[in-house]
């Protein structure tokens, strides 16, 4: 017989109370992986949602007439003003360095006016995949035009000509079926048409002319962009559109570090869950222990036997933990948390964890493990 | 009358490795005010005859009464409610509550019946003073040596007055002079009209008893009369 | 002596144990009440913080019928249905307290050095509040004659911060240029509300209003309809890009919320009850001691439960009042803002009586195993 019998000896002996230690010791390692899990899943998430955002660069001709217009509604009764056009080349110029500078999206648009029924109405002419993929809000009901002689109704334009996705409608004396109707935005697209960019180019009679272009750029190469743009472009006024996204992308970033602070503290808690387990379970023994002493074991026999017994009782508990905190996390992770993305295997994770509940384990029995060996035995024998 | 009758009383117990008999048809018959000494060697049954006496492991079969009550024919709660009425239990290592101070380690037959607490403090100090140790009653059983933790199992067996008191080895954990010192404190409890069973392998104690049963292999080997005892006794 | 007394006098003698019992209901529930006051408050700050940035609902005239677009402008009415004291009916919807800044608007034409400029009228305060984006050079504009001019107006216009012009009979100043936006807000001017109705002869009269609401308590369309209500001739939208962020980013962080809180929860449930599991049944020799004595089942359920119930009292009250002082000192600083955790009263009610619920629950099943062995088979147990 080994101390190490012992100590198997022990655990096989004492079921439930070993069960019961292993459950307790598991509960705090699988507070960590669950929470560590949910929480990265969450910050990737909302990473994801400001990296596909990205930063919107205008280009526009240096029109130095000034707007009067402002949100959709304007001031100046009675007053037609023509837009400024960009030189067909512009857009060209900008397709060649898109790759180059992490430009994502390109949405070129041509907007002029047109006669639909009795009434002169702004019509839009824009590529619908860039246009979607930059007004990431839209929502439309029916589909998004996919043939020449197709056009997407704004909200208020659909509502006050009683139009719905499926109807023609006449431009410009020309038939044009509405493809879909988009969801009230609360701003100007409310009141537009949409149309795809040559054919309302061919209805001005304007083909190849543009009035602006929207660009999508990565967050991370926003500003070599919008410089490399603004030097290849003298012609044209490349700004980048500032707006609520940057101070909400400062709240989300207060809240990530906090997430992060919620997860040290997760892992203090667990840490402390697992040594007070231990700590009460090894404190139980000191009367076993004097027997130890008693029958001649020096004080490192026990340490050996006690501590060997730790490392399995800890070690089986980080696996347990670690796979229920996983479980946990896949299953309530997806409901409750609202994680989309799905909760990823960390093995880097295990590893962690399972170093922990170990340490931790070892840690916490070391105290009352060298109390109860320093006892006199026939005192620690006293005990109940 | 007897107070105690056991007919074809057996208890097998199944080891998971075979059946192994413990006893094996015991008769036996103990009359009110007996003092009587189980002997044996460890794993000959004496010591489930004697928690089978105080109905607290039910035989494989066979009858025990007690009292005239078939104690085995009652609900688990009923015989829960008879060996608080009839039997006192000294264990084999005292099983003291260890954060009761002994007046409360006496007091706990006395906490599920109807007695004021003044009346229990009264009986509880009476039987301690009784068994000598009216000058620790606030000690916790830690604080007391084994032969005082012993004399407040006893006070505990008695407290309630029952008619029957059964020790489980009541010397085996004292040295000889403790031991003798608890033996006396059982004769004159015995003296008093006690019925006591007392399972023991020390033959110091045997002068003390009126009646000695020797058990082997869970069954009944002799059962003698110690005249002697006998004749000092009356 | 009763049995209640034996449950007071094993906690109050046993000190280690109790010590080891109370520390992990304490924890357990201490970190239910840190976590949860934390996250939750944390959580409701930062959906509040966030909602303030920009407007989330958008009033405007119900006919409004002039429009504009990438610079290319179509005639229209330009009767305005909406009055300064719209601005008060908003601020008198049920459900008032979610608004956060109200910012009215008026349109105007402005004759600055000859060229005609669109002018906004703006509450200086509130539009900066809604506009925290904005980074301008010069002073920050309140007063009555102050303008923040666009900068592609500034350049056209040749302004510069400081400048001082005549508007019609007015004189104002020049307070400040804000930075490009990229935005038709570069080709504006920005003034004083009250100047520019008086200075289009339209006193009284807005153009449109943006609101930013909280909206954690109530949704922006609940919202959003309730100001409809109280302002019949306006148009009253939430903004479908703020509406689609709040969801992708604030939602995000309130299941995160949820989560932690659930699992935090689970933790605590589970940890107080296998520390009064443990601690039953390391009883189960002296309950066969009790039952050798004749004492009834109902007789052992007494004693553990009395001594449940105390632990999980006393368990619940201390770590509900250290949770709440845990997150009281801590909050602050985990949270890196200036959070105010309330002591409150529902979750101390919560989480004591759960507390004892749980000590309960965890400590029937082991006292009732215990009680149902044969008590010679008890005391042999070890």
């Amino acid at each position: 017989m080994r101390l190490w019998d012992i100590s198997i000896g022990n655990l096989k002996v004492r079921k439930t109370k070993m069960l019961l230690l292993v459950a307790g010791m598991a509960v705090g390692v699988a507070t960590i992986v669950t929470l560590t899990a949910i929480t990265s899943a969450m910050q990737a998430e909302v990473a994801r949602y400001f990296r596909d955002s990205g930063v919107r660069l205008v280009l526009a001709p240096y029109a130095e007439k000034l707007s009067l217009a402002y949100n959709g509604v304007t001031v100046a009764a009675g007053v037609t003003v023509e837009a400024d056009a960009l030189e067909p080349e512009v857009l060209d110029k900008t397709r060649e360095l898109a790759d180059s500078m992490g430009i994502r999206t390109i949405a070129p648009k041509f907007v002029t006016q047109a006669q639909v029924k009795d009434r002169t109405m702004l019509i839009a002419g824009v590529d619908f995949s860039a246009e979607v993929a930059i007004n990431r809000y839209w929502q439309v009901t029916g589909r998004y035009a996919e043939q020449p002689d197709e056009v997407v109704l704004g909200y208020l334009i659909a509502e006050r000509q009683g139009l719905s996705a499926g109807d023609t409608v006449t431009v410009e004396g020309q038939p044009f079926k509405v493809a879909g109707v988009l969801a009230e935005t609360g701003d100007k697209q409310d009141r537009l048409i949409f149309a795809p960019l040559a054919m309302v180019q061919r209805l001005a009679d304007k083909e190849g002319t543009l009035n602006m272009i929207e660009v999508v750029v990565d967050r991370d190469s926003s500003q070599q962009a919008l410089a490399v743009l603004q030097q290849a472009l003298p012609e044209v006024r490349t700004s980048e559109v500032k707006g609520p996204m940057e101070g909400r992308r400062e709240v989300a970033d207060r809240f990530q570090r906090f997430s992060w602070l919620v997860i040290l503290a997760v892992f203090g808690i667990g840490s402390l869950i697992v040594m007070t387990t231990m700590m009460a379970s090894v404190n139980e023994r000191t009367r076993e222990i004097g027997i130890f002493r008693a029958i001649g074991f020096r004080r490192t026999h026990i340490m050996r036997i006690i501590l060997t017994e730790a490392g399995l009782v800890s070690g089986a508990s980080g696996v347990v933990g670690y796979i229920t905190g996983m479980l946990v996390a896949v299953t309530a992770g997806a409901t409750v948390a609202d994680i989309s993305g799905g909760v990823p295997w960390d093995p880097l994770l295990a590893v962690g964890v399972i170093t922990l509940s170990v340490a931790a384990g070892l840690l916490a029995s070391l105290y009352p493990a060298v109390k109860a060996a320093n006892l006199e035995p026939m005192e620690a024998l006293r005990f109940f | 009358m007897s107070l105690i009758s056991l007919q074809g009383v057996s208890k097998i117990y199944d080891s998971g490795e075979g059946k192994v008999a413990a006893l094996q048809e015991i008769s036996l018959e103990i009359a009110t005010g007996e003092f009587v000494a189980v002997m044996g060697h460890s794993g000959s049954g004496k010591s489930t005859l004697l928690s089978i006496l105080g109905a607290l492991n039910p035989p494989t079969t066979g009858k025990v009464m007690v009292d005239g009550i078939p104690v085995y024919d009652l609900s688990i709660e009923r015989r829960a409610d008879f060996r608080s009425m009839y039997i006192g239990f000294v264990f084999q290592q005292f099983q003291l509550i260890p954060y009761l101070t002994a007046m409360e380690n006496v007091m706990l037959p006395l906490a599920i019946l109807k007695d004021s607490h003044a009346q229990q403090a009264a009986k509880a100090k009476e039987v301690l003073a009784k068994v000598g140790l009216g000058n620790k009653l606030h000690r916790l059983p830690n604080q007391l040596s084994g032969g005082e933790q012993e004399r407040v199992a006893i006070a505990r067996a008695i407290v309630n007055q029952p008619p029957l008191v059964l020790a489980d080895e009541p010397t085996g954990a004292l040295d000889t002079k403790t031991g003798q010192e608890i033996m006396e404190l059982f004769r004159s409890l015995h003296r008093e009209g006690l019925t006591i069973v007392m399972v023991t392998h020390n033959k110091d104690t045997l002068p003390y008893v009126e009646r000695t049963i020797y058990m082997r292999d869970g069954r009944l080997e002799a059962d003698t009369l110690s005249a002697k005892t006998a004749g000092a006794a009356h | 002596m009763r049995l209640d007394s034996i449950a007071l006098k094993n906690l109050g003698r046993r000190k280690a144990k109790l010590v080891f019992l109370l520390l992990g209901i304490t924890m357990a529930i201490g970190t239910v009440v840190t976590m949860y006051s934390i996250i939750t408050t944390m959580n409701v700050k930062l959906a509040d913080t966030f909602d303030e940035i920009g407007a989330n609902i958008i009033v405007v005239p119900k006919d409004e019928d002039t429009f504009t677009y990438g610079g290319f402008i179509l005639p229209g009415t330009r009767e305005s249905g909406l009055k300064n004291d719209d601005v008060i009916a908003i601020n008198t919807i049920p459900n008032r307290e979610n608004i956060a800044t109200v910012s009215p608007k008026a349109l105007g034409l402005m004759e600055i050095k000859g060229q005609r400029v669109m002018a906004v009228g703006v509450d200086f305060p509130s539009e900066l509040r809604l506009k925290r984006w904005w980074t301008w050079i010069g002073e920050q504009p309140n007063k009555m004659e102050d303008l923040l001019v666009g900068s592609r107006a500034a350049r056209t216009l040749g302004l510069q911060p400081g400048d001082t012009i005549n508007v019609g009979e007015q004189t104002l100043v020049v307070r400040a240029v804000l930075a490009e936006q990229g935005t038709e807000e570069d080709g504006l001017v920005f003034a004083n509300l009250l100047a520019v109705q008086q200075m289009t002869g339209r006193v009284g009269v807005l153009d449109m209003i943006e609101v930013a609401a909280y909206c954690t308590t109530c949704p922006v369309e609940e919202i959003a309809r309730q100001i409809g209500e109280s302002i019949p001739a306006a148009k009253v939208t939430p903004l479908a890009e703020a509406v689609r962020a709040r969801r992708d980013v604030v939602d995000k962080f309130t299941s995160f919320a949820i989560g932690v809180s659930a699992v935090v929860g689970l933790i605590g449930f589970l940890v107080v009850m296998l520390t009064m599991l443990s601690s039953v049944t390391e009883r189960t020799r002296e309950i066969g001691i009790y039952r050798a004595i004749g004492y009834r089942r109902s007789h052992i359920y007494e004693i553990v439960l009395t001594e449940a119930t105390l632990v999980g009292l006393l368990g619940g009250l201390l770590g509900y009042a250290g949770g709440t002082l845990a997150a009281r000192l801590a909050g602050p600083g985990i949270a890196g803002m200036a959070i105010n955790i309330p002591w409150n009263p529902w979750l101390g009610a919560i989480v004591i009586i759960g507390g004892v619920l749980v000590a309960l629950a965890a400590s029937a099943y082991p006292s009732r195993q215990a009680a149902n062995l044969d008590p010679a088979e008890a005391l042999r147990f070890i």
